[in-house]
């Protein structure tokens, strides 16, 4: 199971390598290639929102997973700092949300999890 | 008239109690070359727009309505600064880091052209801090650069 993943996320880092430019419409999986524990975190709590093609338009509007890929490099950075603050102030995912999916809650691990890593990638970003 | 002075005096009291709870004015020292304008260097005309739109609850320098003095009103203007100010305060630009400014640059624009900011109660009052559409082009313009530029610099 682990394998196919992987095997899927090559498949599609060499798609959107190959694809850049390509107008066809974007494939379900997001395309960005994040640590697979962030990955797995995000995907659970806020794929739901922040990709194109839910119903949450103003969400994906705002930060769109799906094309983290286009975006440039400051428009990366800005959001790097934005899921960190959201996630740790407890802004994001929206208690409303929360209410209908507990599931979906972040544990203060999960936070933590994140916020390295927005860290780390803002680091590697700006250098 | 008695029914009136009935209600009338507790009212008067009251608005007069509310005076005596007093929120500290915004009003910094000048700030020590940490300000956003100083440091950035922007065009005079962006500068102007920008201190006539957002300093009022973005930076340590408030400049006051007449009625800033006044409670109740006093309180919600203390509250619309704190807040303002817990988001961005251009009066310390200078001590953020590269990622806080470009975050903060990008912000800018996203806030004044979806129409979040200006607040529109604060519109309601200083109608000239309106962002045109061609103010708020300029903004995101420079914004951009501004942030490519800090992205670069060593």
């Amino acid at each position: 199971m682990k394998k196919s993943i992987r095997i899927v996320l090559i498949i599609l880092l060499i798609h959107t390598t190959l694809m850049r430019g390509n107008t066809s419409p974007p494939t379900s999986e997001p395309q960005a290639d994040f640590p697979k524990k962030v990955s797995e975190i995000l995907t659970n709590s806020c794929y739901d929102c922040h990709t194109t093609g839910t119903k949450a338009e103003k969400a994906f509007k705002a930060m769109d997973f799906k094309k983290w890929g286009e975006y440039k490099l400051t428009k990366k950075i800005s959001l790097l700092t934005k899921i960190c603050e959201v996630t740790e102030g407890g802004v994001m995912p929206p208690e409303k949300y929360l209410k209908q999916h507990p599931e979906k809650a972040l544990s203060a691990s999960d936070i933590k999890t994140i916020c390295n890593w927005t860290k780390k990638e803002t680091e590697k970003l700006i250098k | 008239m008695r029914r009136v002075l009935f209600y009338l005096i507790p009212v008067v009291a009251t608005l007069i109690l509310i005076q005596f709870i007093r929120p500290e004015k915004n009003l910094g020292e000048p700030d020590k070359g940490t300000d956003f304008i100083q440091v950035s260097q922007m065009p005079d005309t962006l500068a102007g727009i920008i201190l006539n739109s957002c300093y009022d609850c973005h930076s340590n320098h408030t400049r006051y309505p007449w009625y800033g003095s006044v409670a109740p009103f006093s309180w919600i203007l203390n509250r619309h600064i704190a807040e303002g100010k817990a988001h961005l305060n251009f009066s310390s630009w200078g001590v953020m880091d590269k990622a806080q400014q470009i975050t903060q640059l990008d912000q800018i624009c996203e806030e004044s052209s979806s129409g979040s900011m200006p607040l529109k109660s604060y519109l309601l009052i200083h109608r000239s801090s309106r962002l045109s559409d061609q103010y708020i082009r300029a903004i995101c313009e420079w914004a951009e650069s501004e942030s490519l530029k800090i992205l670069t610099e060593k």
